[in-house]
């Protein structure tokens, strides 16, 4: 199996060589995060130092490592969504493997082996990036920085490799190649109603636990808090299960009264394919719905009290793991952008050599961007905004000026959000005048 | 109505067009036929403005062409041309009337206006019950023909087709060339047609022979030879074969 793919390796083209170096880079970014938050629940200081309190008292560093562990989810979805990139090429290729004599699981292997492979090499290389941070670290601060837990670093590369090895086996799902060759992409299937079956669960229970003020069914004593907790989860969750049904709907209906061309394709071309954009703008998503509820508890900390250093650091810090994740991704958009007009790119260069100028092709991308991303990051930003408002209702009530600063951040946030996919989009324009050209119109 | 002079367009290394010169005048059916490599999709590319020679001219309705700039040649096209392709090559999202309403749109026509003409030329051309329809659920036949729906929907004055029944059966390719040409006679539109289908050149007034990117007969209509009037070996290999004018 090594043999093989290193054979395949070799032969493989640019945009599989540029995939296997973006999954490596997603895999050397998530192994950084997962070390450091490994590392830093084992760090042996407990004591009061100010903004610096968040690292040197134990409780904010525990959830300073939290943070950080979970910045690992943007990243995994990069890799995710980058593992889908050439995906033709590699289709192809997977089902001339069938042809040279390989079975579907043997097929299937090859690919997550691949996969595996860059996250590896990506692994490795943040691996010892962070070993070299840690020992340096040591050697400044000295015993306050513990060597023992960078034992556990094999560990961490173990489980991003396995990552990359199974986001392979998943990109792959869908492709049947039988032993003539030919490659069939079994139907993925469309998002189902029942998909909102965890937000509506979620949205019960949390209002089910605040109409009881405090008191709950189940659960005895701490039964309300419990429930909130779990509404909030099942809400959280709900609603990333639920993004591609909520695209679908709100492509369809900018589709179904679309006057201009533009978002006519736009939306057609969203409600054809909402699983792909969901994956893409999931983790925007939960970026604005954390951004949204982060950004509502601190206009109510600010209106109760002048800010500590203590918190201020906090939210400084909370505020740039949040930069860190919409970065990211936007990192897995740029992917997607990139994989849609390389499925689009013949579609696109008829309607050009039709007559349709490029630039109005460059709307189309704009316009895609805006019918998905905007429904996901408003209604991330209302759930955010609305979990922190519902649990904070009477302080709140108390502080009617922090309601509206809480609603002016969602809506910042859920700017912030769109304005990502509309600038990833804008960005894809210079690639799409490349790609629009006859020679397209040769290959089939 | 279009005339090439001398073009000349090189891919690389590979030669497409070598000098070939071509007149095609107005509400003329047009087949421009050669083997494989010959350079008539790059002929058919050069004359709608789709790609610019490296040397020669383009003319239409005696305006240079290939002179001018990709928004200018984006603008001609849409005003004047229709293009149909081999796989019909329907946006894959959009429903058939939608793929038909779209270049109405992007021309800035009203949705409403649209849609009436959309449904028109889908009803003319026998597909109104595939109106809701998506390619992936259209026959080879069905799809053809919206593609031909949506070339002719624009009322062009020039209606260019790449092998258009290419990967049709006999029968359904029959039905598509037959109302390809009705619809284009109709309408008093030009129709150039690339095709190495004897049966498909049948259906033209003249044939327009290639062979390594010259033309070897029928460049003019007058003339039936080469645009230098001069048939040449191969026009009279081509003539044997059953080419040039009708």
């Amino acid at each position: 199996m090594i043999t093989v793919v290193r054979m395949l390796a070799r032969g493989r083209s640019r945009r599989e060589r540029a995939r296997g170096r973006l999954m490596a880079a997603g895999a050397a970014l998530a192994t950084v995060l997962l070390c450091a938050a490994a590392h830093l629940t084992a760090f042996r200081l407990d004591a009061r130092r100010g903004a610096l309190g968040i690292l040197t008292e134990k409780e904010p560093r525990l959830m300073v490592a939290l943070t950080l562990a979970l910045l690992a989810v943007p990243a995994a979805a990069f890799i995710y969504q980058v593992s889908r990139l050439a995906t033709a090429t590699r289709e192809r290729r997977l089902a001339a493997l069938r042809l040279a004599g390989a079975t579907p699981r043997e097929v299937r292997l090859t690919g997550a082996a691949e996969s595996g492979w860059s996250a590896l090499a990506g692994g490795t290389l943040g691996a010892a990036v962070y070993l070299l941070a840690a020992l340096v670290a040591r050697w400044s601060l000295g015993d306050v920085v513990p060597v023992r837990p960078l034992l556990w670093t094999p560990v961490v590369l173990a489980a991003v490799v396995l990552g990359g090895a199974l986001s392979g086996l998943r990109a792959g799902r869908h492709v049947v190649a039988s032993p003539l060759g030919v490659v069939r992409r079994a139907r993925p299937r469309g998002p189902r109603v029942r998909d909102l079956a965890l937000v509506a669960l979620g949205v019960g229970l949390l209002a089910a636990a605040l109409a009881g003020k405090g008191r709950f069914l189940l659960g005895g004593k701490y039964g309300a808090a419990v429930a909130i907790a779990a509404g909030a989860v099942l809400l959280l969750f709900g609603l990333v299960l639920a993004t591609a049904w909520l695209i679908r709907m709100a492509a369809r209906r900018a589709g179904r009264g679309a006057a201009a061309p533009e978002t006519l394709l736009a939306a057609r071309m969203v409600e054809a394919d909402p699983r792909a954009w969901a994956r893409a703008l999931s983790v925007v998503g939960l970026t604005v719905f954390f951004g949204s509820a982060v950004g509502a508890h601190q206009a109510l900390t600010v209106f109760q009290s002048d800010l500590t250093a203590f918190q201020a650091a906090s939210y400084a810090l909370l505020y740039l793991a949040l930069l860190t994740a919409m970065v990211t991704s936007a990192g897995a958009l740029v992917a997607h952008q990139a994989e849609a007009l390389l499925d689009h790119r013949r579609s696109f260069a008829v309607l050009a050599a039709s007559g349709v100028p490029v630039p109005a092709l460059g709307r189309v991308l704009t316009r895609q961007a805006l019918v998905a991303a905007l429904p996901v990051c408003v209604v991330s930003a209302v759930a955010g905004t609305g979990v922190v408002v519902l649990l904070l209702a009477e302080l709140y009530a108390r502080r009617p000026g922090a309601l509206a600063v809480s609603v002016a951040g969602a809506a910042a946030m859920a700017g912030i959000g769109v304005l990502a996919a509309v600038l990833v989009a804008r960005a894809a324009r210079p690639i799409l005048r490349r790609w629009v050209r006859p020679g397209e119109l040769r290959a089939g | 109505m279009l005339e090439a002079r001398t073009l000349r367009k090189s891919f690389g290394r590979t030669t497409a067009l070598d000098g070939a010169s071509v007149e095609i005048g107005e509400g003329e059916v047009v087949a421009v036929t050669g083997p494989s490599g010959s350079g008539k999709s790059t002929l058919l590319h050069c004359l709608a403005g789709i790609i610019r020679p490296e040397a020669g001219e383009v003319l239409f309705a005696g305006r240079r062409l290939d002179t001018l700039d990709e928004d200018a040649r984006t603008r001609l096209r849409r005003e004047n041309f229709g293009v149909v392709f081999q796989f019909g090559e329907l946006v894959p999202e959009l429903t058939a009337e939608e793929n038909v309403v779209l270049p109405l749109l992007f021309g800035g026509r009203g949705r409403r206006e649209s849609l009436e003409a959309a449904r028109s030329w889908l009803e003319r051309l026998d597909v109104a019950d595939c109106a809701g329809q998506r390619p992936a659920e259209l026959s080879g036949g069905q799809l053809q023909r919206v593609a031909v729906a949506r070339a002719l929907a624009a009322e062009p004055r020039v209606i260019f087709a790449d092998e258009p029944t290419g990967a049709l059966d006999s029968l359904a390719g029959e039905r598509v060339m037959g109302e390809l040409v009705g619809a284009a006679r109709e309408s008093r539109a030009t129709l150039v047609v690339v095709t190495h289908d004897n049966r498909v050149a049948a259906y033209a007034d003249r044939e327009i022979a290639l062979r390594d990117g010259r033309v070897v007969a029928g460049a003019t209509a007058a003339t039936g030879g080469t645009a230098d009037g001069t048939p040449g070996e191969a026009a009279a290999g081509a003539s044997a074969a059953g080419g040039v004018s009708r």
